[in-house]
């Protein structure tokens, strides 16, 4: 375990230092550089120069970059001049309202996609198969938007079941309170996973019905449904584990879209909202969280892999 | 991602999902029975494929060559006839400012076709190349190489293509570039495990013996053999390409006016969800759907035919 462990979080470590070096780097990329980005396009160049001079910005780019990094690791993100409101705050506020919407849509799409998975490894190449493959296909093909709109359209205007938009106000608990805002939001987000757990719970199903302990299983008399819910459910869930870390970047920015579409105030949202103003701390803030929050996931996954599975465990002690 | 990617990444990520005694032997066995003839014969032989290989070509067709033979005007905007309802001269309706939709879909689908094939292309090429150099390095220069890889997967697709079209006004060679920057990383990573297993075979290492450069190995060797996997990859990322596009034209960040593409439209639509104007919406919807499912049943086909290891399933 503990060699593992220290690799993996060595590996993150670096990784995490190309993902700043990334979004320092976006910072500097911006026309006129961070001062303008700032100041604005009516900026004269004396101004630019005093707020180079002020804030560092005249010292060479190496120098720069670890003034950058002192600050992140304080905590300190940018301050938001078009809000004026620090970015660390800005996020404070909103990430527990994507983090909400993302874990009930990966709840959501695992109670799902899961099952189907499985009935169609059973009965393979059989009518539901098929069908189930053609229908995952298909919400594959569907950008998140379109579901969303298929679903408001549904629900929201013809039969009026659900909201379509997300109260403005209040706070994590009070969306909890009010759920029946969050079930439009939740089931089209989950359509960004939900086609792919799908499909990879039926071929990872598929190999589990192939191994020994099945036959073994069958031989003892177990009855079907005892064999699925026992060993092919408990096998097949473990790659699961390891789509849900290759999968966060993809739901973060399925959570954008969602949010947009929804009016849904999270972090999607700001960051929505950062791209229309020119908000540049903003924007590279919230992208470097993202980004750290997709590093620290899929490192906790990949740790609970190890700790799930005893046959890594024993191969990584060897 | 797509499936493709999916399926193809965690096999790596996760070696023991496949117990040993269900891999197929490596080396020259299992590819060079394989015969290309066999490999048409399977992709024929796939119904759902060919049949999508035939809707890429129709869409294709109806996008490229559909305003020769059905003309309208998209460049003026006509506000006596806006919203129409389908019919008439209209078959699909005009929009809110007067254009025909149907042929505004002809026009919009050229550039999620140029976009996608162009960017699918160049992040496969530079995919491969990373990967393959990667994976014949090893050693310090292969795990810098993929910390990097793994560092850009981290950051979700949609933000940075966000961010970076707030940097630069998108065009469509930008937008090829810019999808392309981010759709690298997936080949980068399939080749390199490619890679790792075609360095052991032993005509590498008869051409090292003969005194081949690396250059040479890479080019001749190792890519050709892994060209299965680089093609299938490539058709997923093609229909990616096209989802992300229309993400960006939906999120407002596509290519401006006048310039249209299929998100643009639905993008327009949506504000005419309640009144009920279905044709600014779904015709569009539908048009992504169809043609990045067809690229993606394309790319299953593909692997299917093309790579010899799932021939058991």
């Amino acid at each position: 375990m503990g060699w593992f462990t220290i690799r993996r979080i060595g590996q993150a470590l670096v990784t995490v230092a190309v993902v700043t070096i990334v979004t320092f780097g976006l910072l500097h990329l911006l026309p006129g550089g961070p001062a303008r980005a700032i100041l604005g396009a009516r900026a004269t160049a004396l101004q630019i120069q005093e707020f180079n001079r002020t804030n560092g910005f005249d010292q060479p780019l190496p120098v720069q970059y670890i003034r950058y990094i002192s600050q992140v690791v304080h905590g300190n993100l940018g301050f938001s001049y078009k809000l004026n409101q620090s970015v660390v705050s800005l996020l404070a506020e909103r990430l527990p309202k994507t983090l909400l919407l993302t874990a009930l849509s990966l709840l959501v799409a695992v109670l799902i996609g899961v099952p189907v998975g499985i009935v169609q490894a059973v009965r393979r190449n059989g009518f539901a198969d098929h069908v189930f493959t053609g229908a995952a296909f298909v919400l594959y093909g569907t950008p998140v938007f379109l579901l969303g709109l298929v679903l408001v359209a549904i629900f929201g205007v013809y039969a009026q079941f659900f909201p379509a938009q997300a109260p403005q106000t209040g706070n994590v608990l009070s969306l909890l309170e009010n759920w029946r805002v969050l079930v439009l939001p939740v089931f089209t987000l989950a359509g960004v996973t939900l086609a792919t757990f799908t499909r990879y719970s039926r071929s990872s199903a598929i190999d589990v019905l192939g191994q020994d302990y099945i036959r073994t299983a069958r031989a003892k008399g177990a009855p079907t449904l005892r064999i699925i819910t026992r060993h092919v459910l408990r096998n097949a869930c473990l790659p699961i584990v390891t789509m849900l870390g290759l999968y966060l970047p993809a739901l973060f920015g399925g959570a954008l879209v969602v949010e947009y579409l929804y009016n849904f105030p999270g972090m999607g949202l700001l960051l929505w909202n950062a791209a229309q103003t020119r908000d540049y701390p903003v924007l590279l803030g919230v992208t470097l969280v993202v980004s750290l929050a997709t590093v620290i996931g899929s490192l906790v996954v990949d740790l609970a892999y190890f700790g799930l599975d005893p046959r890594i465990r024993l191969r990584a002690g060897e | 991602m797509s499936f493709g990617d999916a399926e193809q990444l965690a096999t790596l990520q996760a070696p023991d999902r496949t117990p040993p005694d269900n891999q197929p032997p490596d080396g020259p066995t299992s590819a060079s029975v394989w015969r290309s003839s066999d490999r048409w014969k399977v992709f024929l032989d796939n119904r759902p494929a060919t049949a999508a290989a035939a809707v890429v070509i129709l869409v294709t067709l109806f996008c490229f060559v559909g305003p020769l033979i059905y003309r309208t005007d998209q460049i003026h905007v006509n506000l006596l006839a806006i919203t129409s309802a389908p019919g008439g001269h209209h078959p699909l309706g005009t929009d809110d400012v007067g254009y025909d939709v149907l042929g505004r879909i002809m026009v919009g689908g050229q550039s999620s076709i140029e976009i996608g094939l162009g960017a699918a292309a160049l992040a496969t090429i530079i995919g491969s190349l990373w990967g393959a150099v990667a994976g014949l390095a090893g050693g310090i220069v292969d795990s810098l190489m993929m910390r990097v890889v793994d560092a850009l997967l981290s950051i979700p697709v949609v933000v940075f293509l966000l961010v970076v079209a707030t940097l630069v006004p998108p065009s469509v060679p930008l937008l090829i570039l810019v999808i392309a920057a981010v759709s690298w990383l997936v080949p980068a990573r399939l080749v390199r495990a490619e890679t790792l297993r075609l360095k052991e075979q032993n005509y590498v290492y008869a051409a090292y013996l003969m005194g081949a450069r690396r250059r040479h190995v890479v080019l001749r060797h190792v890519l050709p053999n892994a060209l299965g996997t680089i093609v299938v990859n490539a058709s997923f990322q093609v229909a990616d390409a096209i989802l992300y596009v229309a993400y960006l034209s939906f999120l407002g960040l596509g290519i401006p006016p006048p310039a249209v593409s299929w998100g643009s439209m639905l993008s327009q639509g949506v504000n005419y969800l309640f009144q009920g104007y279905w044709w600014l919406i779904w015709p569009a919807g539908l048009a992504i759907v169809v043609l990045s499912v067809a690229f993606s049943v394309l790319g299953d086909g593909l692997r299917d035919a093309l790579d010899p290891r799932l021939l058991r399933r």
